[in-house]
C-alpha cells in the first residue's frame, strides 16, 4: 500500500458515492443529474447544525463518523486492479466483514443518542438484525476463500481468471448479497429509518453535515457492497478485451443498479420475517455452502 | 424535487384539487429532512401545535407555503409568523412527549439500583413500556390521526386512534361539505336528503351523474391510499403506479364532481371526458395487476390486522374494511338506479390487510367501469323520475354517508367511523411496530371526524 | 513492522484502551459503557495488527463489536436507569473490587515481566493464520466443537423458552404459545424504600 493510497481510496469513495446517486436517480426513472445531486447535497451541508434536545451528546455527534469510518475503510478492503488492491491485507476479506461490523454501533449510536422512541426502536432494531446477516456474510466469504486458499481478496479474484464463483458456488452467492445490501441498510432493508413507518427512524434527527455524512455513508456502503461482490463472485478486473479497471467499474456498476432496483421493486422487509429467516434458513444455508465449497476445493480447484 | 412536509397529507390535497407532486414536491420523511411546509390557511386548531413544533425542527433554509382552503383555524401567518424563530424544541411533530419515554422515571433518589415492579409483560420479565402519541402529522399516518401507543419494547400493547380534526357539517364557501376527504359523498347524500323530503325525484340523467361522480371520488380515494399504503410499505413501484393512476384521475374526476354540483350534463367535450377516464382505467388497472396474487403484498399483508367478521357484525361498520371481512355491507346494493348500470358488490373472505388492499383495487377498477357505463347511458336527459330509494344513503369510499330529517333540521353522519377506530387499534396489538402501522394503514382510516 | 513501528501502535493504543476502559466504569450511561468497553477491546486489535497476528487482530475487531452491541443491548433492557440521566454510580463493593484489580493487575504486570517471551522476527504472508488453522483442526479441534454446541443448544433452548405465547401473550400466526391477556401498564418506576432525593428529570440533562 503505497503512499498515495489513503488520498486515492478517499477520492474513490466521494466519486463513487455520486456515481450511486446517480444510479438511484437512474433506477428511478428520472434522467441522472449531476448538477441536481450536488445541488441537493451542498444544501444539506449548508443547514445549521440545529442540535435538538438530544438525550446522548457524545454518541448523537460520534455515530456518523464512525458510519462513515466504517464504510470508507470497508471500500479499502475491496481489490479494484492489480495495481490499485487498496488495504492489501492477507485477512482482507475477513477486515471487510470486520469493517462492516461497526455499521451496527454506530446506527444504535444515533438512534439511542437522538433519543426519541421511534428513534430508539430504528436503532435498535438493526442491533436485533446485525448477527442475522454478519453470520452469512462471513460465512459465505469463508465459502469462497476455501477454493483460493487465502483470505486475500485479490488472491480470490485471481482464482476466477477461468470461472466467476457465482457460477461455482452459487448458493453464497445468494446469501451474500442480500446481507451486504442490508448492512447497507437500503430498501428493501431499510429497517432502520423506514419512512412511512418511523418516519426517518433512527437518522431522522439529522440535519446539516451529519445528515450529509450519513448518507455519503450509505452509499459508501453500496459502492463497497457492490465492488466486494464484483471482486469475490463476478471475478473482479477478469475479462475479455476491456481493460482492467474498466471491468471493474462495470460490474461493479452492474451490481449496484441491481440492488438499487430490487429496492424499489420490493416492500420493506419486515423485522420479525427477516430475524426468522436469516437464523432459520441464511444460517444454515451458510453452513451448507461451505461444506459445498469445501467439496468443491477438493474436487475442482486441486 | 423539493422535499416538503405536507399538512395534514398528502392525499388530502390531492381530494382537494390539487397534488402536491405535480408542483415539485416529494414527502419528507421527518421534518429535519424537509425543505419547505405546506399548510392550508388558516391551520385546523387540532393541528397548530403539531405544525409549529414541526416548523421548528425544520433546518434553514425553510419555507412555508399556504394554500388557502376554507375551514376554521389559526391563520397561518399569524401561526408561523416568526421567521427565524427558535421555536420551542419540545415534542414534535412525530412523537409528541420525548416526554413519553421518561413515563415513569419521575421523581426518583440518587439510589443506583430502582426497582421496576408491575405485571411482568408476556416474557416474564417486568419491563417498562414507552408511551407516547403518534401524529397528527406522523408520516405514514393519515393527517389528523392521532395514535396513543404503549410500546413494550417494540410490541404494540396498545394502540389507541382517534381522529383530532373536525368536519364542518355546513355550507362553507366552496360549496365544501362535510367530509374534505370525500366531498361528493356527502353533498350528493345531502341533496338526496333534500329531494327526499321535498319529494322530488331527481332525473335519470341526474342520477347518472352524480353516480359518475361518486365512484370517480371512490377511484380517486382508493388510488391515494394505494399511493400512501406503497410509502407506509416501503415499496416504491407500488406508490409509483398509485400516483400514475392518481395523476389520470384528476382531471376527470374534477370534471365529474364540477358537473354532478351543477347538476347539468358532462358538457360538450364528453368524448374527451371518456378519454380521460378510460386512462385512468388503464393505469388503475395496472395496479390492480401488481396487487392480485401478488406475493410480495401477501408477505406484507396476509393475516395482519385480521379483524373476525362477527366482530365487525356487532358494529355498524361499513365500508371496504365490512367487506374485506365477508359483510356484504354496501349501500349500493339497494340503490336502484346502481342495479340498472349492472352493479354487483364485491366481497373477500379474509378480513386481513391482505383482503382490504386486494378489494379497495378491485373496488377501484370496477368504479371506473362505472362511471364509464353511467356516461356512456347520458344520452337521455331528463328522462322522466327514477325511483329514489327510501333513505338517502351513499356508499363513500370509506362507508357509508346517510343524511336524515330530525326535528327538522338536516342531519349527516357516516355511521360506523368511530367504531372503527376502536377495531383497528384492537387490530394491531401484539404485533411489532413496523408490522402494526402498516396493518393500521390498510384500515384508511381518516383523521377527519363529525364533531360532537 | 519494524520495531519503531510497533512501538508507535503499542504504546498509544494501549494508553487508549486504559483511559476508555477506566471511563466505562466513570459513566453512568449504560449504552456509553457498553460502546467505552468496544472502543477499548476493539482498539486492541490494532495492537495484534501491530504484532503480525493479522488474523487475530480482524477477529478481535470484527467480534467485539458484535458482543459489546449485544451487552448493550442487554443492559438497557435489565438495567433500571440506561440512560445515565440519574448518576447512577456504576462500582460496587469498591473496597474488595479494589483489591482484587490491584492483586490482579500485580500479578499480570509480574507474569508479563518476568516471563521470557520468545521473540522472533514474522514477515511475509501471515503464517498465523495457517498456524491458527491447523491448531483448530488438529489438537483444538474438541474443544471448539463442544464449546460451539453448547453454544448453538443454549442459543435455541433460550429462543424456544422465551417465545412460548408470543411476544406479548398475544399468539402470532405460527406460535404454539398460550395466549396470556396483555397486561395494563407493565412496568413502573418505584422508588426504593428509605432515601429519596433527587427531582424530576425531563430528559433536558444529557447524560454525563
Amino acid at each position: 500500500m503505497s503512499a498515495a493510497s489513503p488520498f486515492a481510496i478517499v477520492a474513490l469513495a466521494l466519486v463513487g458515492a455520486m456515481a450511486v446517486a446517480l444510479l438511484e436517480q437512474v433506477v428511478a426513472g428520472a434522467r441522472p443529474s449531476p448538477a441536481g445531486v450536488a445541488r441537493a447535497a451542498l444544501g444539506t451541508l449548508r443547514q445549521p447544525l440545529a442540535v435538538p434536545q438530544v438525550k446522548d451528546a457524545w454518541l448523537y455527534h460520534g455515530a456518523p463518523v464512525l458510519l462513515l469510518l466504517g464504510g470508507v475503510l470497508a471500500l479499502a478492503t475491496v481489490p479494484w486492479t492489480p495495481g490499485f488492491r487498496g488495504l492489501d491485507f492477507s485477512t482482507g476479506a475477513i477486515l471487510y466483514s470486520a469493517c462492516l461490523a461497526y455499521v451496527t454501533p454506530a446506527v444504535l449510536m444515533a438512534g439511542w443518542g437522538a433519543g426519541r422512541p421511534l428513534q430508539v426502536v430504528g436503532g435498535f432494531r438493526f442491533v436485533a438484525l446485525m448477527l442475522a446477516y454478519e453470520m452469512p456474510i462471513v460465512m459465505a466469504v469463508t465459502a469462497v476463500a476455501a477454493p483460493a486458499e487465502s483470505l486475500r481478496p485479490a488472491a480470490i479474484v485471481e482464482i476466477q481468471h477461468a470461472v466467476p464463483m457465482a457460477l461455482v458456488q452459487p448458493l453464497a452467492f445468494a446469501l451474500f448479497v442480500p446481507a451486504v445490501m442490508a448492512v447497507a441498510f437500503i430498501p428493501p432493508f431499510d429497517l432502520p429509518q423506514a419512512p412511512g413507518e418511523l418516519g426517518g427512524g433512527a437518522f431522522s434527527a439529522y440535519t446539516g453535515v451529519h445528515a450529509g455524512i450519513v448518507s455519503l455513508a450509505q452509499k459508501v456502503l453500496v459502492l463497497g457492497a457492490a465492488g466486494m461482490t464484483a471482486a469475490l463472485f463476478l471475478g473482479g478486473w477478469h475479462g475479455p478485451l476491456l481493460p482492467d479497471a474498466l471491468w471493474m467499474a462495470l460490474k461493479t456498476a452492474a451490481v449496484a443498479a441491481a440492488m438499487l432496483a430490487a429496492g424499489r421493486r420490493l416492500p420493506r422487509a419486515e423485522l420479525p420475517w427477516l430475524l426468522g429467516a436469516a437464523w432459520k434458513y441464511a444460517v444454515p444455508a451458510a453452513i451448507l455452502a461451505i461444506v459445498w465449497a469445501g467439496f468443491v476445493s477438493l474436487a475442482v480447484y486441486q | 424535487m423539493t422535499p416538503a412536509l405536507i399538512v395534514p397529507d398528502q392525499s388530502a390535497w390531492t381530494m382537494w384539487g390539487h397534488e402536491p407532486a405535480q408542483l415539485g414536491l416529494a414527502l419528507a420523511e421527518s421534518p429535519e429532512r424537509a425543505r419547505q411546509l405546506v399548510v392550508p390557511d388558516p391551520v385546523p386548531a387540532a393541528l397548530a401545535e403539531a405544525v409549529r413544533d414541526a416548523w421548528s425542527r425544520m433546518p434553514a433554509p425553510r419555507s412555508y407555503v399556504a394554500w388557502p382552503r376554507a375551514m376554521d383555524g389559526v391563520p397561518a401567518g399569524e401561526l408561523l409568523g416568526e421567521e427565524a424563530g427558535h421555536g420551542e424544541e419540545h415534542g414534535g411533530d412525530g412523537e409528541h412527549g420525548g416526554d413519553g419515554e421518561h413515563g415513569g422515571d419521575e421523581e426518583h433518589g440518587g439510589h443506583d439500583m430502582m426497582a421496576i415492579v408491575g405485571d411482568p409483560s408476556a416474557d416474564g420479565l417486568v419491563m417498562e413500556p414507552i408511551d407516547f402519541e403518534l401524529g397528527p402529522l406522523a408520516t405514514g399516518l393519515p393527517g389528523g390521526l392521532v395514535l396513543g401507543l404503549s410500546l413494550d419494547g417494540d410490541v404494540v400493547g396498545r394502540c389507541a386512534p382517534r381522529a383530532t380534526l373536525a368536519m364542518s357539517l355546513g355550507p362553507i364557501a366552496g360549496g365544501a361539505y362535510g367530509d374534505p376527504l370525500a366531498p361528493v359523498a356527502w353533498t350528493t347524500a345531502i341533496a338526496k336528503a333534500l329531494e327526499h323530503a321535498g319529494e322530488r325525484a331527481p332525473s335519470e340523467a341526474t342520477t347518472r351523474l352524480r353516480i359518475a361522480a361518486v365512484e370517480a371520488e371512490r377511484a380517486l380515494s382508493h388510488m391515494c391510499w394505494l399511493r400512501g399504503f406503497g410509502y407506509v410499505l416501503g415499496w416504491a413501484q407500488l406508490s409509483e403506479q398509485a400516483h400514475d393512476g392518481v395523476v389520470a384521475l384528476m382531471a376527470p374526476r374534477l370534471r365529474l364532481q364540477e358537473a354532478a354540483a351543477r347538476l347539468e350534463p358532462a358538457g360538450p367535450d364528453r368524448d374527451g371526458l371518456l378519454a380521460q377516464v378510460a386512462a385512468a382505467a388503464g393505469a388503475v388497472e395496472r395496479v390492480r395487476r401488481l396487487l392480485d396474487g401478488s406475493r410480495r403484498l401477501r408477505a406484507r399483508t396476509r393475516g395482519r390486522a385480521e379483524i373476525p367478521a362477527e366482530r365487525i357484525a356487532a358494529t355498524a361498520v361499513g365500508g371496504p374494511v365490512a367487506r374485506a371481512a365477508g359483510l356484504p355491507r354496501d349501500a349500493r346494493a339497494a340503490d336502484p338506479a346502481y342495479s340498472a348500470l349492472d352493479f354487483t358488490a364485491a366481497t373477500l373472505e379474509a378480513g386481513d390487510a391482505e383482503a382490504r388492499t386486494l378489494l379497495r383495487a378491485a373496488e377501484a377498477v370496477s368504479a371506473l367501469e362505472l362511471v364509464r357505463t353511467a356516461l356512456a347511458q347520458e344520452g337521455s336527459p331528463d328522462a322522466g323520475r327514477s325511483n329514489a330509494p327510501a333513505e338517502a344513503v351513499v356508499e363513500g369510499p370509506r362507508g357509508p354517508v346517510r343524511a336524515w330529517h330530525e326535528g327538522g333540521r338536516l342531519r349527516v353522519g357516516a355511521p360506523g367511523q368511530a367504531e372503527l377506530l376502536e377495531l383497528a387499534g384492537e387490530a394491531v396489538l401484539g404485533l411489532e411496530v413496523g408490522r402494526a402501522l402498516a396493518g393500521l394503514a390498510s384500515f384508511d382510516l381518516s383523521g377527519w371526524a363529525v364533531s360532537a | 513492522m519494524s520495531g519503531l513501528g510497533t512501538a508507535l501502535v503499542f504504546w498509544p493504543t494501549a494508553a487508549i484502551m486504559l483511559v476508555t476502559g477506566l471511563y466505562v466504569f466513570r459513566t453512568s450511561s449504560m449504552a456509553r459503557a457498553g460502546l467505552l468497553l468496544l472502543a477499548s477491546l476493539g482498539v486492541e486489535g490494532l495492537i495484534f495488527l501491530a504484532l503480525a497476528s493479522e488474523f487475530l487482530g480482524v477477529l478481535q475487531l470484527l467480534m467485539m463489536s458484535g458482543e459489546m452491541v449485544i451487552m448493550v443491548f442487554f443492559m438497557v433492557m435489565f438495567m433500571a436507569d440506561p440512560g445515565g440521566l440519574m448518576g447512577m454510580d456504576m462500582t460496587h463493593d469498591k473496597r474488595r473490587s479494589a483489591a482484587a484489580a490491584v492483586g490482579v493487575a500485580v500479578a499480570l504486570a509480574l507474569l508479563a515481566l518476568l516471563t521470557d517471551w520468545p521473540a522472533a522476527t514474522l514477515s511475509g504472508e501471515a503464517p498465523d493464520v495457517r498456524a491458527i488453522g491447523f491448531e483448530v483442526m488438529g489438537r483444538s479441534m474438541f474443544t471448539f466443537l463442544f464449546a460451539g454446541m453448547t453454544i448453538l443448544f443454549a442459543i435455541v433452548g433460550g429462543i424456544m423458552l422465551a417465545a412460548q405465547g408470543g411476544r406479548l401473550g398475544i399468539a402470532a400466526p405460527g406460535d404454539d404459545g398460550v395466549a396470556v391477556p396483555p397486561p395494563g401498564r407493565a412496568g413502573q418506576h418505584v422508588p426504593p424504600p428509605g432515601g429519596e432525593e433527587g427531582h424530576a428529570m425531563h430528559g433536558a440533562e444529557p447524560a454525563r
